[in-house]
């Protein structure tokens, strides 16, 4: 072989043209198509067929230019199909008047130039199929061989591609007539692969035919990216072919899997090329129906491991495993299925994380693939869940380094708890707090408070123990993270964790005395010491439980002689708990001191219920007997003691004139007359003398000892008549006054005790001095409600006279009292 | 007419009995269009032929010959029909330059009739330029004259580009070629050790930096019918 220098052909080579010079040659070529077409559609109208194809030959010719990017080829090529299309329905015309098909076939290929000749042979190939003069399947042969003699690969893919939209509609398939000229479904297959193997080798032959010229290393990797994209807008054009494929109905999934697929894989595995290999795998899932794929799931994921190295397995894999999870929502796997496309898909993945090419970020978010898939096909496979979890837990290698991935595990565990929605399948999940341990703080805040309002909104009660401290190990990080004080008001998100952990603390009982004792324990044990300001929070869910606890012991007393546990333990583990708050939250204690003692007395422990009360009085005494809401705190001790109904006279004398001392040291002279008036009460306690406020919570419960210390009783109201008529300032004073004849008619109401008629009446007498003594203030505007008052009490009274002891009330001087407000 | 170098004594005329019914072919000689009458082989040859002696001038002969010489000095045009040869050994060879590209090519068979298809195909064992496209031409070769009188006379007949751009190795090429779409004649050879005409077959790839390589082989053509209708340059 000789070879010398020569200037016979200049053809322009470059492949990187600016991208203004790419527009104008465009437009120039186009012209020239256009000019062309112009005479040629002339001659289409003469019919003169020569001239035709002389005139197309010279539009295609234009296709020979190197100059263009491949989108600018394509619009080329596009502008110019529109006109062959013509060309052909005119040829098909042609034929049908007489013009022979196959001397057509022949003429073509006169044609000097290889790129305008192999466009016009398949233009009239296309022609020839339709004649149906012969087989099918020899024409395709034809073409699909004479394609090879372009080798450039732009203008090779664009021919082919040209052939597969010529051929597209004429390809026989088991729909179409089986005969020797119409050819079968085999023939059909046969063709699109090589078509699409030649396609395939052209493609990525783009990648190392590129003149790099004297381009820096800089300019060739600009020029290697620039390729990659370019590459990447022909991949379409060849994946066409695997669509193709896809749609004809003779490939079935056994010919499909037997016969389809091998050679399909060979060649996308043989072809090493990374771009080739992830854009044709992903179309291939896109383009064939799942059932094939699971059908051949082994092979496809073997397939992947033989993949070029720098191949984004992770792309494809998520194509097909998300494919597939919304396929098995609509058609579900057999039963005999199910496991074996999660072990495929599970020992795939261990293996290609075993190859350690992929990075650890996209092995992630394949996992989570591998999790959606265990979803969809069966959501009661928990190990599924632990397997990925597991195995996750396994690549992090005890640490989570980077956002994407804390980002991916994130996302997973958080689907978990979506799809389960059931805290108590979730505990289940051996690996959810090893894994969940791994995340940045934040994420674990969340996570936990996801399980949180989970149970929540699930209303899921938890009673097992076992499961219980599974659900504290999932939350634990909510018990124990760093909490910046100086932030605490500003982190509103620490505010709702809390409060949503404190309600579901409302979900951990049982009906089971012993279940529930175990749960409280552990509540104890998980709540107590996470501090003061965790505490606060907790402390209210944590007694209540306790007291619910006493309460369901209370109710199973008559069924269940006997318990594990002993109420004075239960109120013992309760009453050391609340001693510990005492110095930090002595409010909180206070007021839940109050509710024990309640829940004491409801338990019949009459001792435990006289502790409460003194350690309540103890704390209003050190802490409130100085605060200004002294009074409603003395207020709530002297309701809740109404309440005690199961404590005895030696308990309940003490307690009555602790808060009968406390009322006298009360700071405002108002309010010492309306508590020591209020406490005169304790001192003859009846159930029908019960104020009624503080019978809320006692319905049905008589109160079993009777008290009554007359002397204490007059001492009291004595007091309270004191200090309202010289302390307390007009008109005020009268109110009060007013307040304690009417606690004074109540007891003289009874006959039985020292407030007889004359007491009432010199309280009248004392009521009606302070009046007048204070006629002259101008600014009265208290007599209207005096008014009132007398009123009411009046026709109470008359009310009373019809009825039994009647006599009594008529001394009562009711009459000189209502004049004198008149 | 003239004979011996010397200055014409007659003109010679040749008139054929059946110029007016027999087949003609136009043919380009010298860049002139010629009407030619077509004999065949195992045509009889009859006519008159028409000496006039210029005034003035003698011609003494003793008798007249008659002779068919195939050069292209007598308006005829001889177009042989020979019975179908053998196919003739299919060209296959081996070609390359070391390290940087080499190829085998190969014509199904060495013998074609004027309306017969080159079939063949290169294939391509290595491939390291970057080659811009390859083309097969036909170059016609007539020699006329013996000895040192002898005179080369080579021709394109055609270029027919078989293939665009650079393929790999394990490519192979296509060639499928016409040649009713040519204005061919058949080979001669030796035609009275006088005259030869010799068709070969040249590929040719050519580079990027337009450099050529080349391999002729030799191929011969025969006619074996005549069909006006396909020769693409009859009227």
């Amino acid at each position: 072989m000789s070879s010398k220098g020569s200037d016979l052909t200049k053809r322009k080579e470059s492949v990187l043209t600016p991208r203004i010079e790419q527009e104008t040659l465009l437009q120039e070529l186009k012209d020239k198509i256009q000019r062309s077409a112009f005479d040629m559609r002339k001659f289409l109208e003469d019919e003169q067929t020569i001239l035709v194809l002389i005139k197309t030959t010279e539009m295609i010719s234009e296709l020979r230019t190197s100059a263009l990017s491949p989108k600018n080829y394509f619009e080329l090529y596009s502008f110019l199909l529109n006109e062959l299309r013509n060309v052909e329905s005119y040829l098909d015309e042609q034929v049908k008047t007489g013009l022979s098909a196959q001397e057509l076939y022949k003429v073509v290929q006169f044609t000097g130039q290889v790129i305008p000749r192999l466009y016009l042979l398949i233009t009239a190939g296309s022609v020839l199929i339709n004649t149906e003069e012969v087989p099918i399947k020899d024409i395709l042969q034809d073409l699909n061989k004479m394609c090879r003699g372009i080798q450039h690969p732009t203008r090779g893919i664009f021919l082919r591609y040209y052939l597969t939209q010529m051929v597209k509609d004429k390809l026989p398939d088991i729909t179409t007539q089986n005969s020797e000229m119409h050819g079968t479904v085999e023939d059909s297959i046969n063709f699109i692969i090589s078509n699409f193997i030649e396609m395939n080798k052209l493609w990525i032959r783009m990648q190392h035919q590129t003149p790099f010229g004297n381009l820096s290393e800089i300019g060739k990797k600009y020029v290697h990216t620039m390729l990659g994209k370019e590459r990447t807008e022909l991949g379409m054009l060849v994946g066409t072919n695997l669509s193709r494929l896809a749609q004809l109905e003779g490939v079935t999934v056994e010919i499909y899997s037997q016969n389809v697929l091998p050679l399909i894989l060979h060649q996308i595995i043989d072809c090493n090329d990374k771009i080739a290999q992830e854009y044709l795998f992903v179309v291939m899932i896109q383009a064939f129906p799942d059932e094939f794929h699971l059908e051949t799931l082994e092979t496809l994921l073997k397939s992947l491991e033989e993949l070029n190295p720098n191949v984004d397995i992770k792309e494809i894999l998520q194509e097909l495993m998300q494919r597939l999870v919304i396929y098995f929502k609509t058609n579900r796997a057999a039963e005999n299925q199910e496991h074996k496309i999660f072990t495929t898909f599970s020992d795939s993945i261990s293996r290609i994380s075993q190859k350690k090419v992929l990075k650890q970020t996209d092995l992630l978010i394949i996992l989570r693939c591998l999790l959606q898939i265990g979803f969809s096909l069966n959501l009661n496979r928990i190990d599924y869940v632990d397997y990925v979890f597991q195995s996750a837990f396994r690549l992090l290698n005890n640490e989570i380094i980077k956002q994407d991935d804390s980002n991916v595990v994130t996302q997973m565990i958080q689907e978990v708890i979506q799809s389960y929605n059931n805290v108590i399948v979730l505990i289940e999940i051996e690996s959810f707090p090893h894994l969940t341990n791994l995340l940045p703080l934040a994420e674990q805040r969340k996570i936990a408070n996801n399980l949180i309002e989970n149970v929540l909104k699930s209303q899921t009660i938890i009673e097992e123990i076992e499961k219980l401290q599974r659900f504290f190990n999932l939350i634990q990080i909510l018990l124990n993270h760093p909490i910046n004080q100086n932030d605490l008001q500003f982190d509103s998100d620490f505010q709702k964790e809390q409060s949503a952990l404190c309600k579901v603390i409302h979900f951990f009982y049982s009906d089971d005395i012993e279940k529930y004792f175990l749960i409280f324990q552990l509540l104890i044990k998980e709540l107590n010491g996470t501090g003061k300001v965790r505490m606060k929070n907790y402390i209210f869910p944590l007694i209540f439980s306790g007291l619910k606890l006493a309460q369901k012991m209370r109710e199973n007393e008559r069924n269940k002689s006997e318990f594990s546990i002993s109420f004075n333990q239960l109120f013992d583990s309760i009453s050391t708990i609340l001693e510990n708050l005492i110095n930090f939250f002595p409010e909180v204690a206070f007021k839940l001191f109050l509710q024990t003692a309640q829940a004491a007395n409801k338990c019949r422990l009459e001792k435990v219920a006289y502790e409460m009360m003194l350690k309540a009085i103890t704390i209003y005494g050190d802490v409130f007997s100085l605060r200004e809401t002294q009074f409603k705190m003395l207020f709530s001790i002297i309701s809740t003691l109404f309440t005690l109904n199961y404590i005895g006279n030696e308990y309940f004398s003490f307690l009555a004139v602790q808060c009968a001392i406390h009322s006298k040291k009360l700071v405002q002279p108002i309010h010492q007359a309306k508590a020591i008036c209020c406490c005169s009460r304790f001192f003859y306690l009846q159930d029908s003398l019960i104020p009624t406020n503080s019978l809320e919570n006692s319905q049905n419960q008589k109160r079993s000892i009777q008290f009554h210390d007359d002397k204490k009783l007059v001492g009291c109201l004595s007091k309270a008549i004191r200090i309202a008529s010289s302390s307390i300032e007009f008109p005020v004073s009268l109110e009060s006054l007013f307040e304690i004849l009417d606690v004074c008619l109540i007891f003289f109401e009874t006959q039985k005790t020292n407030i007889n008629i004359e007491y009432i009446n010199t309280l009248i007498e004392l009521i009606i001095q302070v009046k007048e003594k204070n006629q002259s203030q101008p600014q009265v505007l208290f007599p209207q409600n005096s008014l009132v008052f007398i009123n009411q009490m009046i026709r109470k009274f008359i009310k009373k006279k019809k009825g039994e002891k009647k006599e009594i009330y008529l001394e009562i001087n009711f009459q000189k009292l209502k004049k004198t407000f008149n | 007419m003239s004979f011996f170098g010397s200055k014409p004594v007659c003109e010679v005329y040749v008139a054929f009995t059946d110029e007016r019914v027999r087949k003609k072919i136009t043919q380009t000689i010298k860049e002139q269009k010629h009407q030619l009458l077509v004999f065949t082989s195992g045509d009889s040859v009859g006519g008159k032929i028409k000496i006039q002696v210029k005034e003035g001038k003698k011609l003494e002969f003793e008798q007249i010959k008659v002779e068919f010489i195939g050069q292209i000095e007598v308006d005829i045009f001889v177009m042989n029909k020979k019975s179908m040869p053998d196919q003739g050994n299919p060209i296959t060879m081996e070609v390359g330059i070391q390290d940087c590209i080499h190829i085998q090519f190969e014509y199904r068979k060495s013998k074609f009739h004027l309306e017969d298809v080159v079939i063949g195909k290169v294939f391509y064992l290595l491939s390291r330029i970057k080659l811009k496209f390859m083309e097969v031409s036909v170059i016609r070769r007539e020699i006329i004259g013996k000895g040192e009188e002898i005179d080369y006379h080579n021709e394109i007949v055609s270029r027919f580009e078989i293939m665009d751009g650079t393929p790999v190795k394990g490519e192979s090429i296509p060639i499928r070629f016409f040649l009713e779409s040519l204005d061919l004649t058949p080979t001669y050879k030796k035609i009275n050790n006088k005259f030869s005409v010799r068709y070969y077959l040249k590929l040719t790839l050519f580079d990027e930096e337009d450099k050529k390589y080349f391999k002729q082989s030799e191929i011969f053509l025969y006619r074996t019918h005549f069909d006006p209708f396909l020769k693409s340059n009859q009227n």
